[in-house]
């Protein structure tokens, strides 16, 4: 297989500097505010004037802004993140690093089953063009997209949660009554209070995913190709099928663009639902002002969008024979 | 009978006409429209004309939907119905101002580096970049940490970082319109940079204007309120969001007060639902124009 090294050579350096420029973002935003959160700490926590200066030592908020960025990235480079004051003083990497695959296992699920969804119902519509059944379809589609993320994990919490009482209310897992561990009983726990989270981040994503793949499939089923294809006989199924290979690969593109979108969705979704992961991590912190627990998620996040941008448009080289061309 | 300045009739005639083609040629658009149209002329008499005080307290918690109460009170006894009036003006005017400087500095930053090319697009390809990557949204929540909550300034921050998604799509199409003939005509006689950017692109561009306006206007109402509803903007003043907000922490959904979170939902999915549709019709009219006879 030819591998389009230019084009991955060029991504990579692409994501090498809007990580950067993230880095710069996290170490610009928190002196943007007027006065050094360490005054609010001050007055939150009631801190000495000595421990307030020892505090600003340890944030790296002495010295001039040189002096801070040094400090800073010093910091950084050595996977140091600093405590967090709302979670006992533990460090930040930890905190972090428990509440981190919560979040990749909503992404990661919700992500594929939006995909998968959205690729076949925009592969079936394409062909029901202007049907009653299309119709109605898009018309469910604009009134997903008229609604607030959160307002639509409200409905279902309210619905199917306090009303029905099919699903849990909150958390990631039964706390008291379920040893944790790879039992039956354990994964079905899991899956049931992870069930709504997914359900909405599913529902909200998915009309990017079908009108990509269904605009795109009808542009394709236009082609010449496809009237070679009918006209050499082969069989309308077998026609579908080669298209939709074809048509998929926007979809891989704009999955990307969307992740970070979807992971501002994730953030929503864990703090109505009370899920442990980073979205609900970071509402928390943000809600008690920790500083250093707000900028290490920051970032985590941020180059975890980046990243798995960098790997749609790797991925996008291996799928496409034609990038190299670009 | 005296005459109207014929200017403004011009300028009347015009807006009826535009309106006639892209808006009332289909169903979508003039749904849309009237929806628009309600909700700017609540947003216009609320101040005035709201049956309560908004902030004062009128009837024990939770009181249900009467007809004295039409929505029904909230968890501090206020009258849900006059807040989410109140409301709407604020939604309305920071919806507006965010969508505004998105649109504004969107055009500026897009049609200088379409324009131009070399190293300010080099520089501004890299900095929507970014943008297009980590949601402007996500950096507002982070700020919102360290910014005081207010809703204007909420908007003001989401539109210094919304703009470059719009900015990239005016961009390409700078780049398309810069190799037209009438461009090279203009450049022929003599004409300056500027004057070709705003006597003869930026005209060119103002369907595609409408169409980003309308997309920030759903995505900042939809910004502002989530962040408000999260509890990391003004949770005082009186939105659609702050309503949600505080039903939602003080437990409605438990209490089976319905009204205090069906109301506001309403008003955001019905105001946010014409701005699209708004935007389908205007979108599929000018396909129609553009590619002749097929929709």
């Amino acid at each position: 297989m030819r591998i389009a090294s230019k084009y991955i050579a060029r991504r990579i350096l692409n994501s090498i500097i809007i990580i950067f420029l993230t880095l710069i973002i996290a170490f610009v935003i928190p002196r943007l505010s007027p006065g050094d959160p360490v005054d609010i700490m001050q007055q939150t926590y009631g801190l000495s004037n000595e421990e307030a200066e020892a505090i600003r030592e340890r944030l790296g908020l002495k010295g001039n802004i040189l002096e801070q960025f040094i400090t800073y990235m010093s910091y950084l480079l050595r996977g140091d993140l600093g405590r967090s004051y709302s979670y006992n003083m533990r460090p930040v990497s930890e905190v972090i690093l428990t509440a981190l695959p919560w979040s990749l296992f909503l992404l990661g699920v919700a992500i594929t089953i939006r995909v998968l969804i959205g690729v076949l119902l925009g592969i079936y519509f394409a062909r029901k063009q202007g049907s009653l059944l299309d119709t109605s379809v898009s018309g469910i589609m604009s009134l997903i997209l008229a609604t607030p993320y959160f307002l639509l994990a409200l409905i279902f919490l309210y619905v199917f949660s306090v009303k029905l009482n099919l699903f849990p209310l909150s958390h990631a897992y039964t706390y008291e009554s379920i040893q944790k561990g790879f039992s039956i009983e354990f994964i079905i726990d899991v899956l049931r209070h992870s069930a709504l989270p997914i359900i909405t981040l599913v529902i909200i994503g998915l009309p990017s995913t079908f009108y990509t793949m269904k605009n795109n499939m009808i542009l394709l089923l236009n082609e010449d190709f496809v009237y070679v294809l009918r006209a050499v006989g082969i069989r309308e199924s077998r026609v579908t099928r080669i298209v939709a290979r074809n048509a998929i690969l926007p979809v891989v593109t704009s999955t990307a663009i969307s992740f970070g979108y979807t992971v501002v969705g994730a953030v929503v979704a864990e703090t109505i639902f009370s899920y442990p992961g980073m979205g609900y991590v970071l509402t928390n912190a943000l809600l008690n002002k920790d500083y250093p627990l707000i900028q290490a998620i920051f970032l985590m996040l941020s180059i975890t969008i980046v990243m798995a941008n960098l790997i749609a448009d790797i991925l996008y080289a291996f799928l496409d024979p034609r990038v190299e061309l670009r | 009978m005296e005459v109207m300045n014929p200017l403004i009739m011009k300028y009347a005639y015009n807006l009826i006409a535009i309106l006639r083609r892209y808006v009332f040629s289909t169903y979508k658009g003039l749904f849309g429209f009237i929806t628009i149209l309600v909700f700017v002329l609540l947003g216009l008499v609320a101040p005035f004309k709201a049956p309560y005080d908004p902030n004062a307290i009128v009837a024990s918690p939770y009181t249900s939907p009467s007809n004295e109460f039409i929505m029904g009170t909230d968890y501090f006894g206020r009258d849900i119905f006059s807040r989410l009036l109140v409301g709407t003006t604020y939604t309305l005017l920071v919806a507006a101002l965010a969508s505004t400087i998105i649109v504004f500095i969107g055009l500026f930053a897009g049609s200088l580096s379409g324009y131009f090319g070399g190293l300010v697009d080099e520089v501004f390809m890299r900095i929507t970049d970014l943008f297009m990557v980590i949601p402007s949204f996500f950096i507002l929540i982070i700020l919102s940490a360290y910014l005081p909550p207010n809703n204007y300034l909420s908007a003001i921050v989401l539109g210094v970082l919304a703009w470059p998604t719009g900015a990239r799509i005016i961009r390409s199409q700078v780049i398309s319109l810069k190799t037209q003939l009438y461009i090279e005509a203009a450049k022929a006689i003599g004409a300056g940079d500027l004057r070709i950017i705003f006597r003869h692109i930026l005209p060119n561009m103002l369907p595609l204007v409408v169409i980003t306006f309308i997309q920030d206007l759903v995505y900042a109402v939809h910004a502002i309120t989530t962040l408000i509803f999260l509890g990391l903007g003004d949770i005082k003043q009186p939105t659609w969001g702050e309503t949600l907000y505080w039903s939602f922490a003080t437990g409605a959904l438990y209490r089976g007060a319905w009204w205090s979170l069906l109301y506001p939902s309403l008003f955001i999915v019905v105001f946010s639902a014409g701005l699209i549709m708004l935007n389908e019709s205007i979108s599929t009219t000018l396909k129609r124009e553009r590619f002749g006879g097929q929709t």
